[in-house]
């Protein structure tokens, strides 16, 4: 069974749970998942993967968080292959910023602009509806696993 | 949750946290992850939990307070334990729990207004005794002396330009309604601020460059519509139509003198750099905004060396700063990887751990079901326009602690 690993981009900690949310939803359904900060996997490691999640948060001025950062540095230099990469995003933000999920869009977009092949629709919290985003990223991994076989 | 390698040590180890603040809580979130079924007990001296996040976070940032929902969910965890009203120093000792617990981790903060460097015989309000108190801790240093919240006035001077002057300006400048769905402590603005300020004066040390508030956080005081701003001499925005309170910013500011004329404060200012923007201020309150110092410790200095190896430090006691969540989440995450690591050298519990803990304590202690029966209601009495009335007092709130049952609530809800 292909692992399906989960990345995270925190700040505060927000995405960190929702990681473990949807890593729980995959695994009640019987599918392999392990969960890890976005600043902890190495760009050349990241390349062999599979199949992976990546959750980020939007910070600031609709930066990527400070977890996630050096990572989306490492992979723009090194450019590397990911055509072999199926990956699926989801992002938390809020609403009332001009910038409302930026985060995950440009780590999308770095990841499609190397070849990776994005897997259903990118999930987007929005804090301003005040609903809880670790259920409503279980939610979206649930919806997920029924359009993409494993 | 026991994992084999543990079963073969005499069990999970078992860690107390001194202060159930955010480093606390982050503490506590990655050492459940990278310790299986390690046993946590997080001490605070309040009756609630969360700390600086139910009583530093202005209660306009309900956002930065979502953070909660990831503490709420490691209390609902098994083999975690809250025991709010407990005061180390009091109730307990740190040599007592050192020989209850396999490590203890001191996550107390930086609880007290550091005071401005010039002498003076003025009252002068620290900004975080002040947010304090508009976010209702009972144990604010303008609640607690007994003492009836003084009127502010309607000039003040805010010494500081770092985040906590900036929340500080704004929430003194908000109207009722620009506070809507906020959790503000109305008795006490309302005390605090009778009538509108007509006059922030912030003073900064630094070059505008260098202040340390976040651009971010100055553009949200400009937008709020009573405010006019002002920086260095010029209006920041003109578009505000009908401004209640100027917010006078200037920087290169020196303290020259502060001392009592009447019933007011005369503040004079020296500029090397700007001397035409240097202040001869009369104003009614002078609020500090210049930094933390470390909340007392009760003493531990003469701790013997196998014990003071297992006694650890997180957020602002270790590092210094106040800090933001962010960066005391990251300070977290390497503690706990340092005390892990010393955890499984050890090989598993060596110590009694709660239960024993329990049995040392005399007095009654708040729990975190009874946290969730002051939290229910806190919610139930929100007044109109706001999210949340807490209790003031230690009184209400250990009476609220003892109230009859709620329901449970959806741990999965958000605050």
């Amino acid at each position: 069974m292909t692992t399906i690993h989960i990345f995270y981009g925190t700040e505060s900690g927000n995405a960190e749970m929702v990681a473990d949310d949807i890593a729980e939803a995959l695994s009640a359904r019987g599918l392999d998942a392990t969960t890890a900060e976005l600043c902890d996997i190495a760009v050349e490691d990241f390349a062999q993967l599979d199949r992976a999640i990546v959750v980020t948060s939007t910070y600031g001025e609709g930066g990527l968080p400070e977890s996630a950062a050096p990572f989306y540095d490492a992979l723009v230099a090194a450019a590397p292959d990911l055509s072999g990469l199926e990956f699926a995003a989801f992002g938390l933000g809020d609403s009332t910023y001009e910038t409302f999920n930026n985060a995950i869009d440009i780590l999308s977009a770095a990841l499609l602009e190397r070849g990776a092949r994005q897997l259903g629709p990118t999930g987007r919290h929005d804090a301003a509806a005040a609903t809880d985003p670790a259920a409503a990223g279980a939610a979206w991994a649930v919806e997920l696993t029924e359009l993409v076989p494993a | 949750m026991t994992t084999h390698a543990n079963q073969q040590t005499g069990g999970p180890p078992r860690v107390a946290i001194v202060g159930a603040g955010p480093s606390g809580c982050f503490l506590a979130l990655q050492l459940r992850k990278k310790v299986p079924g390690v046993e946590v007990a997080l001490l605070d001296t309040l009756p609630t939990p969360f700390g600086l996040v139910r009583h530093g976070i202005a209660p306009d940032h309900q956002g930065a307070k979502t953070v909660q929902q990831q503490f709420d969910r490691l209390f609902r965890q098994p083999d975690v334990h809250f025991f709010g009203d407990v005061e180390v120093g009091r109730d307990v000792t740190i040599d007592q729990l050192l020989a209850t617990f396999d490590a203890v981790v001191l996550a107390t903060g930086m609880s007290v207004d550091r005071g401005l460097d010039v002498t003076h015989d003025v009252d002068v309000i620290g900004a975080g005794a002040l947010l304090r108190c508009l976010n209702s801790d009972p144990d604010s240093q303008l609640r607690s002396d007994g003492a009836t919240l003084r009127d502010l006035g309607e000039e003040i001077a805010l010494i500081g330009t770092g985040n906590v002057a900036v929340d500080v300006a704004r929430l003194l400048a908000k109207s009722e309604t620009e506070l809507d769905s906020s959790d503000i402590d109305d008795d006490a603005l309302a005390a605090l601020r009778p009538r509108p300020i007509r006059a922030i004066h912030v003073l900064g040390r630094s070059s505008a460059d260098d202040a340390k508030w976040d651009p971010s956080m100055l553009r949200e005081l400009g937008a709020v519509a009573s405010v006019e701003m002002v920086i260095d001499g010029e209006l920041v925005d003109a578009s505000t139509t009908s401004p209640v309170t100027r917010v006078d910013v200037r920087f290169h500011q020196a303290l020259a003198s502060l001392h009592p004329e009447g019933s007011r404060v005369r503040l004079q200012t020296t500029s090397s750099v700007r001397p035409d923007l240097a202040v001869d201020l009369l104003v009614d309150s002078v609020i500090s905004a210049v930094g933390f110092l470390h909340t007392p410790q009760p003493g531990h200095h003469d701790l013997a060396e196998g014990d003071r190896s297992r006694l650890f430090g997180v957020g602002g006691h270790a590092s210094g700063r106040l800090g933001n969540l962010a960066e005391n989440r990251k300070l977290a995450v390497t503690v706990a990887g340092a005390i892990a690591q010393q955890l499984s050298a050890e090989g598993g519990a060596a110590r009694p751990g709660v239960a024993a803990l329990r049995r040392a304590l005399t007095r009654r202690h708040v729990a975190f079901d009874d946290w969730t029966r002051i939290d229910a209601a806190e919610v139930e009495r929100a007044r109109p326009g706001r999210c949340r009335t807490k209790f003031t007092s230690r009184d209400e709130l250990l009476a609220a602690s003892l109230a009859a049952p709620v329901p449970p609530t959806d741990p999965g809800a958000t605050p």
